[in-house]
Protein backbone atom coordinates (compact mmCIF):
# COMPACT_ATOMS: atom_id res chain seq x y z
CA UNK A 1 0.00 0.00 0.00
CA UNK A 2 2.70 2.46 1.11
CA UNK A 3 4.84 1.36 -1.81
CA UNK A 4 2.01 2.14 -4.18
CA UNK A 5 1.55 5.57 -2.61
CA UNK A 6 5.25 6.30 -2.91
CA UNK A 7 5.28 5.28 -6.53
CA UNK A 8 2.42 7.65 -7.19
CA UNK A 9 4.12 10.63 -5.55
CA UNK A 10 7.68 9.90 -6.64
CA UNK A 11 7.55 11.92 -9.89
CA UNK A 12 6.16 14.88 -7.95
CA UNK A 13 8.89 14.60 -5.34
CA UNK A 14 11.56 14.49 -8.04
CA UNK A 15 9.98 17.52 -9.74
CA UNK A 16 9.81 19.39 -6.43
CA UNK A 17 13.47 18.70 -5.72
CA UNK A 18 14.43 19.86 -9.19
CA UNK A 19 12.24 22.94 -8.82
CA UNK A 20 13.86 23.97 -5.54
CA UNK A 21 17.29 23.37 -7.01
CA UNK A 22 16.61 25.51 -10.07
CA UNK A 23 14.78 28.20 -8.11
CA UNK A 24 17.84 28.65 -5.90
CA UNK A 25 19.87 29.18 -9.04
CA UNK A 26 17.81 32.24 -9.90
CA UNK A 27 19.24 34.06 -6.88
CA UNK A 28 22.85 33.06 -7.38
CA UNK A 29 24.96 35.89 -8.70
CA UNK A 30 27.66 34.59 -11.05
CA UNK A 31 29.44 37.92 -10.74
CA UNK A 32 30.00 37.40 -7.02
CA UNK A 33 32.74 34.85 -6.52
CA UNK A 34 33.68 33.40 -3.17
CA UNK A 35 37.18 34.38 -2.09
CA UNK A 36 39.75 31.63 -2.17
CA UNK A 37 41.64 33.42 0.57
CA UNK A 38 39.13 33.28 3.42
CA UNK A 39 40.89 31.73 6.42
CA UNK A 40 44.34 32.40 4.98
CA UNK A 41 46.84 35.03 6.03
CA UNK A 42 46.85 38.32 4.21
CA UNK A 43 49.52 37.97 1.46
CA UNK A 44 52.89 39.31 2.54
CA UNK A 45 54.22 42.32 0.66
CA UNK A 46 56.08 45.53 1.17
CA UNK A 47 54.28 48.29 -0.67
CA UNK A 48 54.88 52.02 -1.16
CA UNK A 49 52.74 54.39 0.88
CA UNK A 50 50.95 57.32 -0.71
CA UNK A 51 52.10 60.64 0.64
CA UNK A 52 50.35 63.93 0.13
CA UNK A 53 53.49 66.04 0.24
CA UNK A 54 55.94 66.71 -2.57
CA UNK A 55 56.08 65.11 -5.98
CA UNK A 56 55.52 61.42 -6.73
CA UNK A 57 59.07 61.19 -7.96
CA UNK A 58 60.33 61.65 -4.42
CA UNK A 59 61.39 58.58 -2.53
CA UNK A 60 58.34 57.08 -0.91
CA UNK A 61 57.96 55.35 2.37
CA UNK A 62 57.12 51.68 2.24
CA UNK A 63 55.00 49.56 4.56
CA UNK A 64 54.89 45.84 5.26
CA UNK A 65 51.27 44.74 4.86
CA UNK A 66 51.56 42.22 7.67
CA UNK A 67 52.84 44.82 10.13
CA UNK A 68 50.19 47.44 9.46
CA UNK A 69 48.09 46.61 12.47
CA UNK A 70 51.05 47.14 14.80
CA UNK A 71 50.87 50.88 14.26
CA UNK A 72 49.32 53.34 16.74
CA UNK A 73 46.55 52.75 19.29
CA UNK A 74 44.80 50.10 17.19
CA UNK A 75 47.66 47.73 17.89
CA UNK A 76 46.78 44.10 17.17
CA UNK A 77 43.18 44.84 16.23
CA UNK A 78 41.17 43.65 13.22
CA UNK A 79 41.57 45.89 10.19
CA UNK A 80 40.05 46.59 6.80
CA UNK A 81 41.76 46.78 3.43
CA UNK A 82 39.73 48.57 0.77
CA UNK A 83 40.81 48.24 -2.86
CA UNK A 84 39.90 51.46 -4.66
CA UNK A 85 40.88 53.67 -7.59
CA UNK A 86 40.10 57.16 -8.81
CA UNK A 87 38.87 55.71 -12.11
CA UNK A 88 36.38 53.45 -10.32
CA UNK A 89 32.78 54.67 -10.46
CA UNK A 90 31.37 52.18 -7.96
CA UNK A 91 33.92 53.36 -5.38
CA UNK A 92 31.97 56.62 -5.09
CA UNK A 93 28.94 54.63 -3.93
CA UNK A 94 30.72 53.16 -0.93
CA UNK A 95 33.00 56.10 -0.20
CA UNK A 96 30.56 57.92 2.15
CA UNK A 97 30.19 54.73 4.22
CA UNK A 98 33.94 54.59 4.78
CA UNK A 99 34.05 58.30 5.67
CA UNK A 100 31.37 57.59 8.27
CA UNK A 101 33.30 54.58 9.56
CA UNK A 102 36.49 56.62 9.78
CA UNK A 103 34.72 59.19 11.96
CA UNK A 104 33.73 56.50 14.45
CA UNK A 105 37.36 55.32 14.82
CA UNK A 106 36.19 51.76 15.36
CA UNK A 107 38.53 49.91 13.05
CA UNK A 108 41.72 50.57 11.15
CA UNK A 109 40.98 51.36 7.52
CA UNK A 110 43.72 50.89 4.94
CA UNK A 111 43.30 51.83 1.29
CA UNK A 112 44.94 50.11 -1.66
CA UNK A 113 45.20 52.39 -4.69
CA UNK A 114 44.81 49.83 -7.47
CA UNK A 115 46.37 50.46 -10.90
CA UNK A 116 45.88 54.18 -10.51
CA UNK A 117 47.79 57.28 -11.44
CA UNK A 118 49.08 58.73 -8.16
CA UNK A 119 48.24 62.33 -9.03
CA UNK A 120 44.69 61.19 -9.77
CA UNK A 121 44.50 59.25 -6.51
CA UNK A 122 45.52 62.33 -4.56
CA UNK A 123 43.11 64.55 -6.43
CA UNK A 124 40.29 62.09 -5.86
CA UNK A 125 40.95 61.90 -2.12
CA UNK A 126 41.17 65.68 -1.84
CA UNK A 127 37.89 66.02 -3.67
CA UNK A 128 35.84 63.34 -1.93
CA UNK A 129 37.60 63.09 1.42
CA UNK A 130 40.12 60.61 2.78
CA UNK A 131 38.76 57.98 5.17
CA UNK A 132 41.96 55.90 5.21
CA UNK A 133 44.49 55.70 8.03
CA UNK A 134 47.03 54.73 5.42
CA UNK A 135 47.06 54.28 1.66
CA UNK A 136 49.19 51.64 -0.03
CA UNK A 137 50.03 51.78 -3.70
CA UNK A 138 49.55 48.86 -6.08
CA UNK A 139 50.70 50.56 -9.25
CA UNK A 140 50.66 47.55 -11.56
CA UNK A 141 48.09 45.34 -9.87
CA UNK A 142 50.59 42.74 -8.70
CA UNK A 143 49.41 42.78 -5.09
CA UNK A 144 45.86 42.65 -6.41
CA UNK A 145 46.69 39.32 -8.04
CA UNK A 146 48.01 38.03 -4.71
CA UNK A 147 44.69 39.04 -3.14
CA UNK A 148 42.61 37.56 -5.95
CA UNK A 149 41.15 40.96 -6.82
CA UNK A 150 39.14 40.84 -10.04
CA UNK A 151 37.35 44.15 -9.88
CA UNK A 152 37.25 47.39 -7.97
CA UNK A 153 36.07 48.04 -5.30
CA UNK A 154 36.78 45.02 -3.15
CA UNK A 155 37.04 45.07 0.63
CA UNK A 156 38.93 42.60 2.81
CA UNK A 157 38.53 42.22 6.55
CA UNK A 158 41.44 40.88 8.59
CA UNK A 159 41.27 39.72 12.18
CA UNK A 160 43.93 40.53 14.79
CA UNK A 161 46.06 37.62 13.55
CA UNK A 162 46.08 39.00 9.98
CA UNK A 163 43.81 36.21 8.75
CA UNK A 164 41.33 37.23 6.04
CA UNK A 165 37.91 36.56 7.52
CA UNK A 166 35.58 38.35 5.12
CA UNK A 167 35.58 39.74 1.63
CA UNK A 168 33.09 42.07 0.01
CA UNK A 169 33.05 42.24 -3.78
CA UNK A 170 31.65 45.51 -5.04
CA UNK A 171 30.59 48.47 -2.90
CA UNK A 172 30.07 47.79 0.80
CA UNK A 173 26.56 48.38 2.17
CA UNK A 174 25.68 51.37 4.36
CA UNK A 175 25.97 49.37 7.55
CA UNK A 176 29.05 47.38 6.50
CA UNK A 177 30.63 47.55 9.93
CA UNK A 178 27.49 46.47 11.82
CA UNK A 179 26.15 43.88 9.38
CA UNK A 180 29.34 42.33 7.97
CA UNK A 181 32.51 43.27 9.80
CA UNK A 182 31.35 42.82 13.39
CA UNK A 183 29.68 39.40 12.89
CA UNK A 184 32.76 38.15 11.03
CA UNK A 185 35.07 39.38 13.80
CA UNK A 186 32.87 37.79 16.45
CA UNK A 187 32.75 34.50 14.54
CA UNK A 188 36.52 34.34 14.20
CA UNK A 189 37.17 34.76 17.92
CA UNK B 1 57.22 39.59 -19.69
CA UNK B 2 55.00 39.10 -22.71
CA UNK B 3 53.93 36.10 -24.78
CA UNK B 4 56.10 37.39 -27.64
CA UNK B 5 59.21 36.94 -25.48
CA UNK B 6 58.65 33.20 -25.32
CA UNK B 7 60.11 30.59 -27.64
CA UNK B 8 58.06 28.09 -29.70
CA UNK B 9 57.58 25.36 -27.10
CA UNK B 10 56.94 27.90 -24.35
CA UNK B 11 54.34 29.57 -26.55
CA UNK B 12 52.54 26.27 -27.03
CA UNK B 13 52.39 25.78 -23.25
CA UNK B 14 51.25 29.38 -22.81
CA UNK B 15 48.40 28.88 -25.28
CA UNK B 16 47.31 25.72 -23.53
CA UNK B 17 47.30 27.24 -20.04
CA UNK B 18 45.68 30.54 -21.06
CA UNK B 19 42.83 28.73 -22.80
CA UNK B 20 42.20 26.47 -19.79
CA UNK B 21 41.75 29.40 -17.42
CA UNK B 22 38.63 31.49 -17.25
CA UNK B 23 38.71 35.28 -17.34
CA UNK B 24 37.17 36.66 -14.14
CA UNK B 25 36.08 39.92 -15.70
CA UNK B 26 34.44 38.60 -18.88
CA UNK B 27 33.27 35.36 -17.43
CA UNK B 28 32.36 33.61 -20.65
CA UNK B 29 35.82 33.99 -22.10
CA UNK B 30 39.06 32.21 -21.44
CA UNK B 31 42.10 34.25 -20.49
CA UNK B 32 43.43 33.59 -23.98
CA UNK B 33 40.38 35.26 -25.58
CA UNK B 34 40.00 38.14 -23.15
CA UNK B 35 41.43 41.62 -23.48
CA UNK B 36 40.33 42.79 -20.03
CA UNK B 37 43.18 44.49 -18.21
CA UNK B 38 43.19 41.89 -15.45
CA UNK B 39 43.35 39.14 -18.07
CA UNK B 40 46.34 40.86 -19.65
CA UNK B 41 48.05 41.03 -16.22
CA UNK B 42 47.34 37.37 -15.55
CA UNK B 43 48.64 36.36 -18.97
CA UNK B 44 51.86 38.20 -18.22
CA UNK B 45 52.04 36.22 -15.00
CA UNK B 46 51.59 33.01 -16.97
CA UNK B 47 54.36 33.99 -19.38
CA UNK B 48 56.67 34.81 -16.46
CA UNK B 49 56.00 31.51 -14.78
CA UNK B 50 56.51 29.52 -17.96
CA UNK B 51 59.84 31.26 -18.45
CA UNK B 52 60.67 30.33 -14.83
CA UNK B 53 60.12 26.68 -15.76
CA UNK B 54 56.85 26.07 -13.94
CA UNK B 55 54.60 23.23 -15.14
CA UNK B 56 51.10 23.94 -16.42
CA UNK B 57 49.64 22.31 -13.31
CA UNK B 58 51.70 24.56 -11.03
CA UNK B 59 50.53 27.67 -12.87
CA UNK B 60 46.90 26.58 -12.72
CA UNK B 61 47.07 25.87 -9.00
CA UNK B 62 48.76 29.25 -8.50
CA UNK B 63 45.71 30.88 -10.07
CA UNK B 64 43.29 28.66 -8.20
CA UNK B 65 44.91 29.53 -4.85
CA UNK B 66 44.18 33.18 -5.50
CA UNK B 67 40.97 33.24 -7.48
CA UNK B 68 39.25 30.06 -6.38
CA UNK B 69 37.98 27.18 -8.44
CA UNK B 70 36.09 29.51 -10.74
CA UNK B 71 39.16 30.24 -12.84
CA UNK B 72 39.52 26.62 -13.84
CA UNK B 73 37.30 25.35 -16.61
CA UNK B 74 37.62 21.73 -15.57
CA UNK B 75 36.25 21.25 -12.04
CA UNK B 76 38.62 19.58 -9.58
CA UNK B 77 38.06 16.04 -8.33
CA UNK B 78 37.10 16.93 -4.77
CA UNK B 79 34.56 15.92 -2.16
CA UNK B 80 32.55 19.10 -2.81
CA UNK B 81 32.33 18.22 -6.49
CA UNK B 82 31.49 14.55 -5.94
CA UNK B 83 27.87 15.11 -7.01
CA UNK B 84 29.07 16.80 -10.17
CA UNK B 85 31.42 14.01 -11.22
CA UNK B 86 29.50 11.00 -9.90
CA UNK B 87 25.93 12.26 -10.40
CA UNK B 88 25.62 11.18 -14.04
CA UNK B 89 26.86 7.67 -13.20
CA UNK B 90 24.39 7.40 -10.31
CA UNK B 91 21.58 8.41 -12.66
CA UNK B 92 22.84 5.89 -15.21
CA UNK B 93 22.84 3.07 -12.64
CA UNK B 94 19.31 3.98 -11.56
CA UNK B 95 18.23 4.07 -15.20
CA UNK B 96 19.72 0.62 -15.89
CA UNK B 97 18.04 -0.70 -12.75
CA UNK B 98 14.66 0.67 -13.81
CA UNK B 99 15.07 -0.53 -17.38
CA UNK B 100 15.77 -4.03 -16.13
CA UNK B 101 12.66 -3.89 -13.99
CA UNK B 102 10.54 -2.80 -16.94
CA UNK B 103 11.95 -5.52 -19.16
CA UNK B 104 11.36 -8.13 -16.47
CA UNK B 105 7.73 -7.19 -15.86
CA UNK B 106 7.04 -7.30 -19.58
CA UNK B 107 8.61 -10.78 -19.69
CA UNK B 108 6.44 -11.90 -16.79
CA UNK B 109 3.27 -10.85 -18.51
CA UNK B 110 2.90 -13.72 -21.05
CA UNK B 111 3.41 -16.35 -18.35
CA UNK B 112 0.86 -14.61 -16.17
CA UNK B 113 -1.50 -14.52 -19.08
CA UNK B 114 -0.95 -18.23 -19.67
CA UNK B 115 -1.54 -18.93 -16.00
CA UNK B 116 -4.77 -17.03 -15.96
CA UNK B 117 -5.83 -18.75 -19.19
CA UNK B 118 -5.13 -22.15 -17.63
CA UNK B 119 -7.03 -21.13 -14.54
CA UNK B 120 -9.97 -19.99 -16.67
CA UNK B 121 -9.90 -23.27 -18.55
CA UNK B 122 -9.84 -25.28 -15.35
CA UNK B 123 -12.67 -23.27 -13.97
CA UNK B 124 -14.71 -23.69 -17.12
CA UNK B 125 -14.09 -27.42 -17.07
CA UNK B 126 -15.09 -27.51 -13.42
CA UNK B 127 -18.33 -25.75 -14.25
CA UNK B 128 -18.95 -28.08 -17.15
CA UNK B 129 -18.34 -31.08 -14.99
CA UNK B 130 -20.69 -29.75 -12.35
CA UNK B 131 -23.41 -28.94 -14.83
CA UNK B 132 -23.09 -32.35 -16.49
CA UNK B 133 -23.35 -34.02 -13.04
CA UNK B 134 -26.56 -32.24 -12.22
CA UNK B 135 -28.15 -33.23 -15.51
Amino acid sequence: MIKKRLRLYLPFLVLLFLGVFLLRGLWLDPKKLPSALIGKSVPAAVLPVLSFQGSEAEAMQVADVRLLQRIDELNGQPWVLNVFASWCQACLIEHPHFLELAKQKKIRLVGLAYKDDLANTRRWLNQYGNPYDLILIDQNGQYGIELGVYGVPETFLMNSKNTIIHKQVGPVPTDYFQSMALPAIEASR
Amino acid sequence: MNVNDLNQSEKAQYKEVASELRCLVCQNQSLADSHASLAVDLKEKIAEQIRAGKTSEEIKSYMQDRYGEFVIYKPAYSVENAALWLGPFVVLVIAIFMARKVVRTSKVRPTQEAQSKNADKAWAEELYKRSSKTR
